[in-house]
């Protein structure tokens, strides 16, 4: 056992009778001095029981205690299979949220129209949004590309085309807190 | 002589001379009573125990799939010994399992995670049930006065984690728990 918490004890009553048995016991010494010892032992004890027996009525509590603990993992969660493409797009021709189920996490696809009336590459902007981002510690996050923009499997010598268009990502926030 | 006679007399007692102390004085031998009563009482002490086996618990499984609490349960075990009517009581000091670390700013995390807490006492199922919040507050939050007169063995506190309510960070959530076993006196029971 551990630990052992009690209240309670013996009433000074109970030392009382205690002293008495013993008392009884000495009838058959035969010193009458002993015996007057004996009497004012007897004597001592009704005053030792005032105390004990006061103790036995007061509150002293028996409790346990327990720390009751629970560990977390970490957790992170960076998209279910509810992502998707946000409204409000521009020069967007395809945008596939469904697109994550085939893949893992955030997984989705764009498709986007860069060229203008004069072929020449126009702006066009999309707002991915990953459903379930979570993470239950601090984290890093770091955005990546293949090919540093989008570049064309073509090619040409003149340099009046360009091979790749470059663009940037402009932000990475938490949705629901902003345009909810 | 008068002194032991008068003595035991006043604790209700009837004490004869013995023989043997007489014949030393010199006096005569009274006549021996045959027999003599003696007035015994036995009081049995208020008395109650209570004692752990286990101090440190740990509730496993806490989180679920999805990052959020379980009905995850903890059993929190003791022996207990009374011969009295007793007031029992379950306190937690932070009124659910409260994360130990710096709680993010995040609304959709959790810090503290309720749970439920049911007493079993020896021969008395169900004694007590009570919410965290509840056993967090102040005062009679959580206790009651069980009338039976001796109880004897096993208790248990069995807590059960309340689901769901937000996400959980990692680290650890912990709380204390405390029953305390008070004597119900001047019970008529």
């Amino acid at each position: 056992m551990m630990g052992r918490s009690q209240y309670g004890g013996r009433t000074g009553h109970t030392r009382a009778i205690g002293l008495l048995n013993w008392a009884i016991n000495a009838r058959s010494w035969k010193e009458s001095k002993m015996k007057k010892l004996m009497i004012l032992a007897l004597a001592s004890s009704a005053m030792v029981a005032t105390p004990a027996a006061a103790e036995s009525s007061a509150d002293v509590d028996a409790i346990g205690a327990y720390e009751v603990t629970a560990d977390v993992e970490s957790y992170c969660l960076f998209g279910q299979d509810d992502n998707r493409w946000a409204e409000a797009q521009t020069n967007v021709v395809v945008a596939d949220g469904n697109f994550s189920q085939q893949f893992a996490g955030a997984d989705g696809a764009v498709q986007f129209d860069i060229q203008s009336d004069d072929n020449t590459v126009q702006a066009a902007q999309a707002t991915y949004v990953i459903d379930r981002a979570i993470c239950n510690e601090a984290f890093n996050v770091t955005i990546k590309s293949d090919k540093g923009g989008l570049k064309t499997l073509a090619t040409t010598s003149d340099d009046d085309f360009t091979s790749l268009v470059g663009y940037n990502v402009r932000e990475l926030r938490r949705y629901d807190r902003v345009n909810s | 002589m008068r002194v032991l006679n008068s003595a035991l007399a006043a604790l209700g007692f009837a004490v004869l001379a013995t023989p043997s102390a007489a014949y030393a004085s010199g006096k005569p031998i009274p006549q021996l009573q045959p027999s003599i009563r003696v007035g015994i009482v036995g009081e049995v002490p208020v008395d109650c125990s209570l004692s752990q086996s286990v101090r440190n618990v740990e509730i496993e499984g806490l989180a679920s799939e999805t990052n959020q609490p379980t009905a995850a349960k903890a059993k929190l075990p003791f022996n207990l010994s009374c011969n009295t009517p007793v007031k029992v009581s379950m306190k937690s000091r932070r009124g659910g399992l409260q994360y130990e670390g710096s709680p993010t700013t995040d609304s959709d995390f959790t810090s503290l995670v309720g749970y439920s807490a049911k007493l079993n006492l020896p021969g008395n199922r169900n004694a007590l049930s009570c919410e965290s919040e509840d056993m967090a507050r102040s005062g009679d939050g959580c206790s009651k006065q069980i009338d039976d007169s001796m109880m004897e063995g096993e208790g248990v506190i069995a807590v059960t984690v309340r689901a769901g309510g937000g996400l959980l960070q990692k680290g650890t959530y912990s709380d204390r728990v405390t029953i305390t076993i008070t004597p119900a006196l001047g019970s008529d029971s």
